[in-house]
């Protein structure tokens, strides 16, 4: 009787889950700090693609839009490992939903939280965010609309700079966000995120897949930890929503979720490294990396 | 099927990327005929202007040749250029200091350098995206130019 429940006993993962998110928010911080500009970088990307199919002129290869090209390039072949690990955007989301996770244990609290048919729902706002977006922009609107974007506030709070009374509607909405990361870890990314919206449809070479025929019976631990409600099966139409940041692979009992169909443990951190080290590359070659 | 999923997206992906490639081979095609239109109307204007070359030659020599310096405030930092005048025309502009910008957004508000010489002037239309350093190179710009003035 003792041998069989030892048997049974999956490996306590608790150690590994602490070790791999110290070596994702270490990652973040180093992203954040010396790469914060991509995600504005790409999205402006976009925004000039719209802006000249607008106005009739041809394309051109800028800053912006080269960058937004490498980007979707990386996560064609990398999955959305951008979104999880060097997003400045994210990983402020990250940081909200951390300190507001601490505070509702110390508090002894809990935030109600949103149910998954629901979530699934408000993950199509952000195609509409992009649309109407793309569409203001090939309309020659969005140029002349100004304070009110959310990233411009963040971009000059990274910078260290104050935004003036012009950008209250930014700050208002940024205000807004923020709550929202509060009450549900990655908010933005998956709901709101117009760029979320542009990977979320891209092909992924890169992505996670669990064994689903060695899952422990009713174990669904991944699933339960996963940000954005995603089950990493092989068919399923929703994996343009995973963020690539892992949490599933680390939280399994039986590391029964590979990465790409080679590495077995998927989330292992010597692979994890590479990636980041990959995109930070990728990152300096479009001069997106600052120097401090 | 296997991988279903993967190669519908792949297809709409180049779905996408194939129309972008028709818009841009057309967009081509008028930028063309803009730019054959513009010089046929230009050849009209310079032949018109030939009369009156002697009085624009005076006229149109408006700074006072030299090198003058200018600073602005730019995204992370103060923004600093050095605009050169020959011949009471501005002929360049370098930006000389820039520590507080992000490369790839100063070198877009680069691209304003060339539509100022062309212009003879600050005023022109800052690049969208790169506001804040398109900010700091014009009014750098302008006060370099305000020192320039005869």
């Amino acid at each position: 009787m003792i041998s069989l429940k030892k048997e049974q006993k999956p490996v306590s993962p608790k150690q590994r889950v602490t070790q791999r998110r110290r070596l994702r928010a270490g990652i973040q911080l180093i992203f954040f700090l010396l790469a914060p500009s991509v995600y504005t970088a790409a999205f402006s990307g976009i925004k000039e693609i719209a802006t000249a199919i607008g106005m009739g002129e041809p394309l051109v290869f800028s800053a912006f839009t080269s960058a937004l090209l490498a980007i979707c390039i990386y996560t064609i072949v990398f999955g959305r490992f951008f979104c999880g690990y060097a997003c400045a955007f994210g990983s402020l989301g990250d940081a909200v939903y951390a300190l507001s996770q601490l505070i509702q244990r110390k508090i002894k609290h809990r935030l109600p939280q949103i149910p998954e048919t629901a979530v699934r729902r408000m993950q199509k706002i952000k195609y509409v965010i992009l649309i109407v977006i793309i569409l203001l922009c090939a309309a020659g609107i969005y140029a002349n609309l100004s304070g009110w974007s959310p990233w411009d506030v963040f971009s000059m709070v990274t910078a260290l700079k104050s935004p003036g009374l012009s950008y209250i509607l930014g700050m208002v909405l940024l205000g807004l966000i923020v709550v929202g990361m509060a009450v549900k870890e990655r908010f933005f990314c998956q709901f709101l995120c117009p760029m979320g919206a542009v990977f979320a449809l891209l092909p992924v070479i890169g992505r996670y897949t669990r064994n689903r025929d060695n899952c422990l019976m009713r174990c669904s631990a991944c699933v339960k930890n996963c940000p954005v409600c995603v089950e990493t099966d092989a068919d399923n139409a929703r994996m343009g929503e995973c963020i690539s940041c892992g949490k599933c692979s680390d939280i399994c009992p039986k590391r029964n979720i590979s990465y790409a169909g080679r590495i077995s443990d998927g989330n292992a951190p010597l692979a994890v490294v590479v990636r980041a080290a990959i995109l930070f590359a990728v990152c300096a070659v479009f001069e997106l990396v600052r120097m401090i | 099927m296997k991988h279903q999923e993967f190669w519908m997206r792949a297809a709409s992906l180049i779905v996408a990327v194939g129309a972008l490639g028709i818009y841009q081979a057309n967009a081509l095609q008028w930028q063309r005929e803009e730019e054959a239109n513009q010089l046929a109307v230009q050849r009209a204007q310079t032949h018109n202007a030939e009369a009156m070359q002697a009085a624009s030659d005076t006229a149109g020599a408006s700074y006072q040749d030299g090198v003058y310096t200018g600073s602005g405030e730019g995204f992370g930092g103060t923004v600093s250029v050095e605009v050169t005048v020959s011949g009471g025309k501005m002929t360049g502009i370098t930006v000389t200091a820039a520590s507080g910008e992000d490369t790839a957004y100063l070198n877009r508000a680069m691209q304003m350098i060339d539509s100022m010489l062309a212009a003879q002037s600050a005023d022109v239309d800052t690049i969208s995206g790169a506001t804040f350093s398109s900010n700091g190179i014009k009014t750098a710009v302008q006060q370099a130019l305000e020192g320039a003035k005869k």
